[in-house]
């Protein structure tokens, strides 16, 4: 019970705040927008997005987009090719968008439904688009 | 007196913590941060041993690289 106040305090604490300029337009539109944050050093980071690509890929009306968190722009700029994400990244190398997010870990994703938070997944799942799902229903 | 203020002052801020963010842990996910990673021959000997001894092993290592991924 406690996990789930602690959960969702944080929850309206992250609404409460305005979004990073970058971003707001993005998840501000009508729709399902999944915000991921990823690096380069991270390997589930490397393991999750292809899944999550695939996802999009399979859902049109869900849009992605992926917040490469590396201060090294280059070694982010890499994986990107390597994934073939350029349409969907945008870059942090300052870091702020990630800071006013503050996840626990990465990879955190998280999930807006015309333009309000309804859910967020914090690390690595195995079925994360079992998760995706649930949190959209 | 205010000498000592001022001092003490230093004292204080050498005292706050600040805390490793998720994404601020590039470094510390680093091949060479895991323990035992410069003589790894050496490490695996020194695990066998250690397992012989206590009957368990594992547990000696970050998982994920220290970023905070499950």
């Amino acid at each position: 019970m406690r996990v789930v106040v602690v959960w969702m305090v944080g929850v309206l604490v992250l609404l409460a705040q305005p979004l990073p300029p970058q971003l707001a337009g993005t998840i501000n539109k009508k729709g399902i927008v999944l915000v991921d944050f990823f690096a380069s050093w991270c390997h589930s980071c490397r393991k999750e997005l292809p899944i999550l690509l695939d996802f999009v890929k399979r859902h049109p009306d869900i849009s992605l987009v992926a917040v490469d968190v590396d201060e090294n722009k280059e070694a982010g700029e890499a994986l990107v090719e390597e994934l073939g994400l350029k349409s969907v990244v945008l870059y942090d190398t300052k870091q702020e968008i990630v800071k006013a997010f503050d996840p626990a870990g990465i990879p955190a994703l998280y999930i807006f439904k015309d333009g309000k938070l309804v859910g967020s997944i914090i690390g690595a799942r195995k079925n994360i688009q079992a998760h995706i799902l649930k949190a959209i229903q | 007196m205010r000498w000592v203020l001022f001092l003490s002052l230093f004292f204080f801020v050498g005292c706050s913590v600040h805390e490793v963010k998720p994404w601020q842990k590039e470094t510390l996910a680093k091949e060479s941060f895991n323990q035992g990673a410069c003589a790894p021959s050496f490490t695996r000997f020194v695990h066998h041993i250690y397992f012989s001894k206590e009957g368990s092993k594992g547990g000696g290592e970050v998982g994920g690289g220290g970023c905070g991924c499950n």
